[in-house]
């Protein structure tokens, strides 16, 4: 019985315990839920699951943007920007509050990678991992924007860079990539088998890593799957891929920290100067209008998300965009242009001056890579096309006026330590000078950075020097007030014993004197470049023959003052001259240490082709079209007929005929207000016949002393014949005539007697 | 090149500038009067100097305060002048072109001179001692030559009657002043509106609010917009105003009735000389007028000699 007393007593308090703990469980889950329905009624009554998914039906549309970083969590459709759903062990709080939400299709919430801040933040090198360790938890990813415009720029994916990715362990956008996926996707996601809670496929748990690959340096405000170029393939459009050895995006290898970003992809973009949103649409548009799409998705046409396909299946965009180098290589074919014919004799190219040959430095953040390239001037009177004297004879051909397509170059040790000279096959130059430090500026123009004679204020340079100078480039940074230069180390392309320094932004002229070979470091912002006098047509654009006068103040003391590239002295007349500095072009004045100007010699007008005739006086006879004097058209002093025939005008007469050399006969035909008659001839009129009566006396020909030459027409005009045999029939009388016209009057009456003759 | 008559240092200045301008006129091909440099406008109005570029046939003056500068060409001078053949260089001037000229004569045996004006561009002529040779010079030059420019001008050109105009409404409400083209006096006399409306011919210009019109009337309630100068010399019609001596060969004209552009030029062609104006008499005279050129111009004008 006590033992009865006792299993019950302990029994009860079990029971009791078990009781009192349901209860307090089921308290706590009620308020619990009471709460975290209370919170996601006030977030948003379809926040997604503790993953940060959800499910096609209450995703609506089911539309994800792969593209989309940052924190925060953005509406599909209207409504702001609000805050994020909680994510890890908030997250998995929410979960049994989530799945009670209500849920609403019409305003569609998507959870955003929460992105940590910049001191949390993992760095690139864990991309791989994260997307891999929290594929169950990673959200889906969505934007704001219409479908239509969140276009990506899709390319092919080597195999090479698909297996490392998969190598790594990464499901993300390489991984599907390489099975054909662009990186803009349209995520599905699937129910749990059991628990019903909303998972994201594995497959898609590589958004994370997408996303991190769209993320935008908020510094640079360059996406990092921006269009890149492959070395050797420039015409394939890539998107960041891992190099060979692994140093990609996803790689091991840090990622400098102005290359990691959270800002908003899309807000980011817009503001991206280099590969802009519309001019991704653009390339897209244009690839779709060439049909030109991605290799890894040619054989499945465009697909277009649509809001009514939420089966779960994957659902891709393919839009591949057609890259435009524009370096060359891609470039349209230049005009062909008419050389004009009172263009002076060209030099030979032997005895031609070399042109200048600048330095096009290419980074590449993502794969860490540095390339050097030649790009060679087009002074005029150099070919379309040159056939280079170095391995290989490479045929380069002009990309427009200004310059060649690149010239690739193999950044050995030796190759900016001395001048760099390259020389045609047909004997043309181009000299780049030797220098201690290499300076290189974005040109708005141009893509990637291209080198300069000098650093300016202001603007942000990348230096390439010897790593022993270094040291002393940074000293002669930071005498500048410029930030921190950082150091690409360890980038591939970069031969041992140099290094390339990017952020060089000089605030100001250097504080201290710099050496002699750094001075080009100094912005030397103090002188002045000025142009006076010439005439000056527009501004710094000078006629030919009216040069400016270049003074540069103060005076230069010590610095190197070349135009053109060519050494430039002091004149008597105060200004700085130069080999060559007035003829017609584009021109640099560049100080060294210091700043440079730009100014332009135009070309004489009547070289290129003269001044266009156009009918500067229209509708001069309203009503009146159908006489002669009607369609002819003035400008200036010039007067021509409605198809740029020769206007020949004359007082009234009975006979009024235009006579060419051997043929044509043109009537010419009265106005009907005033004693004039006008006509047209194709060929300039060598007589003209002028009679008021059957007379002799009533008619004379009229030597109108015109050029023959486009007189001579071969068959014979029957109309000529008879107005030539008429007025020597009646010996009229040649008036205004020299000895020319004399003999040209007795040839012409000679040929018509032959014709008519010969008719008989 | 031969040496060009010389007027003094001022007037060579003032030429020089003139013909600075001329060539960054050239340069330039095409502008508004407000891009004219002062400097080189030498103290002139931009559109005093667009107004004689035009005359001389340097230039078009377009709608909205604007010019372009026409291709170089020979305008022929009316035949007999001085008893050789003679052609201006009109239209866009640069070393170019002068440089190919000097050189088309010299080939061609045709002499070019260069004759500084005061407030104009030099006057560039070749005289020849035949049309073949004129030609040949010009060809030489690769310059288009327009033989007999002022009379071709002329032809080429409707008379004052038919001037083109464009019919409108009379102008109501407020208006600012409103003149009316007096026949009678040759010059303006003030007038209002209520007359303007109530007229049945006339030539009116009215102040509105922005700007001023000129309007024709032919009847009650005719309107139409029509050039000024043409409007003018549509009252001025059979009027005995103009003057001309074979002598001087110089059309004489009240000033207030000086012909639309086109007109003006072709006479302006006959020497290549702008029309000299005496302030004191307000009459204008056109030189080198010759009988053919003098016939067509009152036929096309309306006027007749006085």
């Amino acid at each position: 019985m006590d033992e009865l007393l006792s299993f019950g007593s302990v029994g009860g308090l079990a029971a009791l315990l078990v009781g009192s703990i349901g209860a307090w469980a089921w308290r706590r889950k009620a308020q619990r839920k009471k709460m975290d329905m209370g919170e996601a009624r006030r977030a948003d009554p379809t926040i997604g699951d503790t993953d940060g998914s959800v499910t096609a039906e209450r995703m609506g549309l089911a539309e994800a943007e792969s593209g989309a970083g940052g924190a925060g969590c953005r509406k599909a459709k209207g409504g702001g920007v609000k805050d994020a759903p909680p994510h890890g062990p908030e997250a998995a709080r929410t979960s049994a509050a989530d799945q009670m939400a209500p849920v609403d299709l019409g305003e569609v919430w998507t959870p955003r990678p929460q992105v940590p801040s910049a001191e949390e933040e993992p760095s690139r090198e864990d991309a791989g991992e994260r997307s891999a360790a929290d594929s169950s938890a990673v959200p889906a990813v969505e934007t704001d924007a219409p479908f239509d415009e969140r276009v990506e720029v899709a390319g092919p994916v080597s195999d090479q860079r698909t297996a490392a990715a998969q190598e790594e362990g990464l499901k993300g956008d390489y991984a599907r990539e390489g099975q054909g996926l662009g990186p803009l996707e349209v995520l599905s996601v699937e129910e749990g088998p059991k628990t019903g809670q909303r998972q994201v496929p594995e497959e898609f748990g590589g958004s994370l890593a997408l996303n991190a690959a769209n993320q935008v340096d908020p510094k640079e405000d360059r996406p990092f799957n921006a269009v890149e170029q492959i070395p050797g393939d420039q015409d394939q459009l890539v998107a960041p891929q891992p190099t060979e050895d692994g140093t990609g995006p996803d790689a091991a290898a840090p990622l400098p920290s102005k290359l990691r970003g959270s800002a908003d992809n899309r807000t980011d973009w817009m503001a991206e100067p280099r590969t802009r949103p519309d001019e991704v649409v653009e390339r897209a548009a244009d690839s779709e209008c060439q049909g030109q799409a991605d290799p890894n998705t040619e054989s499945a046409p465009p697909e277009r998300p649509s809001a009514k396909r939420g089966d779960g299946a994957t659902r891709r965009l393919r839009r591949s965009a057609k890259h435009r180098d524009r370096r060359g290589r891609r470039r349209g074919a230049p005009a062909a242009s008419k050389p004009p014919e009172n263009q002076p004799a060209l030099l030979e190219p032997a005895l031609r001056s070399p042109a200048e040959a600048k330095l096009r430095l290419s980074l590449h953040p993502i794969r860490r890579t540095a390339k050097l390239s030649a790009v060679l001037g087009r002074p005029d009177g150099f070919p379309q096309k040159i056939v280079l004297e170095i391995d290989g004879s490479p045929e380069i051909q002009a990309y427009d006026d200004q310059r060649y397509d690149d010239l690739d170059l193999a950044w050995t040790d030796e190759l900016l330590d001395g001048e760099l000279r390259i020389t045609s096959t047909e004997g043309f130059h181009w000299l780049r000078s030797g220098r201690r430090v290499h300076i290189f500026s974005e040109n708005p123009s141009e893509p990637d950075l291209l080198s300069v004679g000098a650093a300016r204020t202001g603007a942000a340079h990348t230096v390439i020097c010897r790593s022993a100078d270094a040291r002393a480039v940074r000293a002669a940074a930071e005498s500048t007030r410029s930030p921190d230069l950082e150091s690409c180390e360890g980038w591939h392309g970069i031969p041992d014993g140099w290094s390339v320094l990017s952020g060089y932004v000089p605030i100001c002229s250097a504080t201290l004197p710099l050496p002699a070979a750094l001075r080009p470091l100094d912005p030397g912002s103090e002188i002045e470049i000025g142009f006076e006098d010439g005439l000056c047509i527009r501004n710094k654009v000078f006629a030919e023959g009216h040069p400016p006068r270049i003074s540069i103040k103060p005076e230069p003391t010590g610095e190197l003052v070349t135009i053109g590239g060519r050494p430039a002295k002091r004149a008597t007349g105060g200004g700085w001259k130069a080999p060559g500095w007035d003829t017609p072009g584009h021109h640099v004045v560049d100080v060294v240490p210091g700043p440079s100007a730009t100014y332009q010699i135009v070309a004489d007008p009547w070289r290129s082709g003269g001044w266009d005739f156009w009918n500067a006086h229209p509708g001069r006879f309203e009503g009146r079209a159908s006489e002669p004097c009607a369609g002819t058209e003035i400008c200036g002093a010039s007067i021509r007929g409605p198809e740029g025939q020769v206007v020949l005008a004359a007082e009234t007469r009975p006979i009024l005929i235009a006579l060419g050399m051997r043929s044509g006969a043109v009537r010419l035909r009265p106005r009907s207000d005033i004693q004039f008659s006008v006509g047209f001839v194709s060929e300039a009129p060598a007589f003209l016949l002028r009679s008021t009566g059957q007379r002799r006396t009533q008619g004379q020909v009229i030597w109108l002393g015109q050029t023959p030459s486009a007189l001579a027409r071969g068959h014979a005009d029957p109309d000529w014949v008879t107005a030539v045999r008429w007025a020597t029939v009646r010996r009229l009388p040649l008036e205004d005539a020299d000895t020319g016209g004399e003999d040209a009057w007795r040839k012409a009456k000679a040929r018509a007697r032959r014709l008519k003759k010969s008719r008989r | 090149m031969a040496e060009g008559e010389s007027t003094g240092a001022p007037a060579q200045e003032i030429a020089q500038m003139t013909d600075m301008l001329l060539e960054w006129m050239s340069f330039r091909g095409m502008g508004r009067n407000s891009d004219i440099p002062e400097e080189l406008a030498d103290g002139n109005g931009a559109r005093q100097v667009v107004e004689d570029f035009s005359s001389l046939g340097h230039l078009e003056s377009l709608n909205g305060g604007a010019w372009r500068v026409t291709p170089p060409v020979l305008a022929g001078l009316p035949s007999g002048i001085e008893g050789k053949r003679g052609a201006v260089l009109c239209g866009a001037r640069t070393a170019g072109v002068l440089s190919n000229l000097s050189a088309g004569c010299h080939e061609a045996g045709a002499q070019l001179t260069l004759t500084p004006m005061q407030g104009c561009p030099a006057v560039v002529s070749v005289t020849a001692a035949s049309k073949t040779a004129l030609a040949a010079a010009a060809k030489s030059a690769r310059l288009a030559v327009q033989p007999d420019a002022a009379a071709t001008l002329l032809a080429c050109t409707p008379a004052i009657r038919d001037w083109p105009r464009t019919p409108c409404a009379m102008v109501g409400g407020r208006v600012g002043k409103v003149r009316r083209f007096s026949r009678s006096n040759i010059d303006w006399v003030d007038s209002s509106l209520a007359e303007a409306t109530t007229a049945k011919a006339g030539f009116f210009r009215i102040q509105r609010d922005w700007d001023w019109v000129s309007i024709l009337k032919t009847g009650v309630s005719e309107c139409a917009y029509i050039d000024d100068r043409a409007g003018r010399l549509v009252v001025a019609s059979k009027l005995r105003a103009a003057e001309w001596t074979a002598d001087s060969r110089a059309l004489i004209l009240p000033r207030q009735l000086v012909p639309p552009r086109i007109i003006t030029r072709a006479l302006t062609l006959c020497t290549g000389v702008l029309p000299r104006t005496e302030p004191a008499n307000q009459r204008i005279t056109f030189s080198g007028i010759t009988p053919e050129i003098l016939q067509v111009t009152l036929a096309i004008t309306g006027l007749k000699l006085a």
